[in-house]
């Protein structure tokens, strides 16, 4: 070590910060009490978000399965709806009185 | 080291000086370089680093911080500001007053590096960390403000 070095070292760069000391403990305590806080809406925020898509994926496939009200029916199922009424229509003719003349014979 | 609210005071008690002293000398401010010691303290309790070196963790953090709030600032003397002061009973208040007129007759790079290593105690190694710079610049840097400090101070080599 030259002499100069050891003459530079009788000297220290320092400024009394005891002052501040409570004034910066207490903001930084503060400003980790509030990231800490944070940290934890973020978590539950990606846990929601996480859950939310493995739920999607996990329905995803019963969903495709299940019955789309908006779908067009097949055709059977449309035939059949088509003969039930029909059905329903014959049985209605056939319980309804005849009150007109089916041809000129039944005239008086 | 956990900076918890206990770690955080210890880091204080242990630091704080030296930093503020340290960013007074870049800053040329002392109400930034509170404000700059102050944003310091509380990034550590946000994110909570790991710190394996505090020195060269903390110096090159102040500097970083320092650097950030006396952008576009006016530069003022060192000198004057009475952040190299006497370490030992050796030294007196004069004679700081004269190192700190020296240092601020050094291109600002090199300032630092004695700022750091004599000043500070730093080692090369973390001088070089702290500025980002190799080792072998931080140390050149040192031998030519040696040689320009002799200049100033008048003093000649043994």
């Amino acid at each position: 070590m030259s002499d100069l070095e050891a003459d530079l070292r009788r000297f220290r760069l320092a400024a009394p910060a005891d002052g501040l000391r409570a004034t910066v403990l207490a903001r930084a305590t503060r400003a980790a009490q509030i990231e800490r806080r944070w940290r934890a809406v973020r978590r539950a925020a990606w846990l929601a978000l996480f859950l939310s898509l493995i739920l999607n994926l996990s329905l995803g496939g019963s969903r495709t399965a299940r019955p789309d009200p908006r779908a067009v029916p097949d055709f059977p199922e449309v035939a059949e709806m088509a003969l039930d009424e029909i059905a329903r229509w014959r049985l209605r003719l056939a319980l309804t009185p005849q009150r007109t003349p089916r041809n000129r014979e039944d005239l008086p | 080291m956990k900076l918890d609210g206990d770690g955080l005071a210890q880091l204080y008690d242990a630091w704080a000086s030296r930093l503020l002293g340290y960013m007074i000398a870049l800053t040329r401010d002392r109400h930034r370089a509170e404000d700059a010691l102050q944003n310091l303290f509380v990034k550590l309790a946000e994110s909570q680093p790991a710190i394996e070196n505090p020195a060269a963790y903390l110096f090159r953090a102040a500097r970083n911080e320092a650097l950030r709030v006396t952008r576009r600032a006016p530069e003022a003397p060192l000198a004057g500001l009475e952040v190299v002061a006497p370490a030992d009973e050796s030294a007196d208040r004069g004679e700081a007053e004269r190192v700190a007129a020296a240092l601020d007759r050094l291109p600002r790079e090199q300032a630092e590096v004695v700022m750091l290593h004599a000043l500070q105690g730093l080692a090369f190694r973390e001088v070089a960390e702290v500025l980002g710079i190799p080792l072998d610049t931080a140390a050149s840097r040192w031998r030519y403000a040696l040689e320009k400090l002799r200049d100033v101070l008048g003093r000649v080599e043994a």
